[in-house]
């Protein structure tokens, strides 16, 4: 079942840089979570970028930023440090936290389907609601539309 | 003058030949402006290059013979980190022959290189493989991932590579819309750097404008007057795509089929 505004953000576990991460370290605070398809591709630096560029008016607004892929912590860490995200990247290697969201998703391709990572964002609230989706989402110009759905919150 | 001097039967022949020229230029003329184009023709037809990423890829290849873009390679400059080293990190994809197709090399720069020495290494072992896997192949494609990279650094290193592989290659490359747009002149820019590029790509990921349409990008990448193509990564709805584009883009060439690469996706393919 997929999920949509108004419910319960799903349990998960992940794996940070800083140890693990689960939903329930999200309350208290608001809350960005941008799936992306791969570390330092075209689309996925953008959109990291421009998170990494608005972060300080997210923070304004009592909202974390986190990036999931299914890339390892290695990854994550170069990616990190290339361009400077004073953000949290989760490494979902085994697809679980993907699966909860429901951004793990039938792909069409070469005229064959396969399943791949949606580019796809969540906005959840400080009691751990879902605020807004955002799917298929177009890296250029999408960190300041969260932004704009985070200022509705207050 | 003959013509008028000739005999009553002599002119009927002479009219008949006209009326049947008349009909066929005609029949030619109409046809002409209801001719539809082949991929009207042939719905679903259009050019196409598959990019392979990593070697789960080559299954989800389909069983003609467009070409295909292998990714060779991924090339960190400064090792991705203030004072690193600079490395270059061959894809998973062994060479393998593609009987039925052009299987051109594609290599993902993080950056602008430092030093281009190792960099013209990896591309010469790279292709030296891919050749003794028999490969017929003549382009190699390029996309720097750093979008703090200037257009002019990549012109010239497109510039530099070009120079190196001399006549024996044509350089495909990524560029940015936004990039290309804060030009004081895009259309000379690419003029000037399509002397050494033969086609210049532009991602639809991040190309695309919020609320345009994917026909609407690709006009708007032809008022540029470069041969273009355009890097999707999921088929795009074509039918659609190119009537709305049809007979208004001299300058684009087709689509980049590319997977975003969502690791391990291929290990779990739907049965």
């Amino acid at each position: 079942m997929s999920l949509k505004t108004g419910d319960k953000i799903p349990a998960f576990k992940g794996v940070t840089a800083d140890g693990l991460i689960s939903a329930k370290d999200l309350k208290g605070s608001n809350a960005v979570i941008y799936f992306y398809p791969k570390d330092n591709t075209p689309g996925c630096t953008i959109e990291a970028c421009a998170f990494r560029d608005n972060l300080p008016k997210f923070k304004k607004m009592n909202a974390k930023v986190y990036g999931v892929s299914k890339d390892d912590l290695k990854s994550h860490d170069k990616f990190t440090q290339k361009y400077e995200l004073p953000f949290t990247l989760i490494s979902d290697e085994d697809g679980s936290i993907c699966e909860a969201f429901g951004t793990w998703v039938e792909k069409n391709l070469y005229g064959k389907k396969y399943m791949g990572i949606e580019r796809a964002t969540y906005l959840i609230d400080e009691k751990g609601v879902i605020r807004h989706i955002w799917r298929k989402v177009k890296a250029r110009g999408h960190a300041e539309e969260v932004l704009d759905e985070v200022k509705k919150l207050k | 003058m003959k013509l008028f001097s000739t005999t009553r039967k002599e002119k009927g022949f002479l009219a008949i030949g006209f009326l049947i020229a008349a009909v066929i230029v005609g029949y030619g003329a109409w046809s002409d402006m209801h001719r539809k184009d082949d991929a009207q023709a042939r719905p679903g037809s259009y050019n196409r290059i598959y990019y392979v990423g990593n070697e789960g890829d080559l299954e989800h290849l389909p069983d003609d013979s467009y070409p295909v873009a292998a990714l060779a390679g991924s090339f960190t400059a400064k090792g991705g980190t203030k004072g690193g080293a600079d490395s270059f990190a061959p894809s998973d994809i062994k060479p393998v022959n593609f009987p039925q197709r052009e299987a051109d090399l594609f290599y993902r720069l993080d950056g602008i290189p430092v030093q281009l020495g190792p960099f013209y290494d990896a591309l010469d072992k790279s292709i030296d493989k891919w050749h003794s896997a028999n490969n017929f192949f003549n382009t190699v494609y390029l996309q720097d991932t750093d979008p703090k990279d200037s257009l002019e650094d990549l012109s010239n290193l497109c510039a530099a590579v070009k120079n190196h592989l001399q006549h024996d290659y044509s350089i495909n490359v990524f560029i940015d819309r936004d990039a290309l747009a804060a030009q004081k002149d895009p259309k000379v820019f690419l003029g000037n750097m399509t002397k050494n590029v033969w086609t210049i790509i532009f991602d639809a990921e991040t190309a695309q404008k919020p609320g345009e349409t994917l026909a609407q990008t690709i006009l708007a990448l032809n008022a540029y007057e470069s041969p273009f193509l355009v890097a999707v990564h999921e088929k795009p709805d074509v039918a659609k795509v190119l009537q709305a584009i049809h007979g208004k883009t001299k300058y684009f060439m087709g689509f980049l089929l590319m997977e975003p690469e969502t690791a391990k996706a291929h290990e779990e393919k739907k049965p």
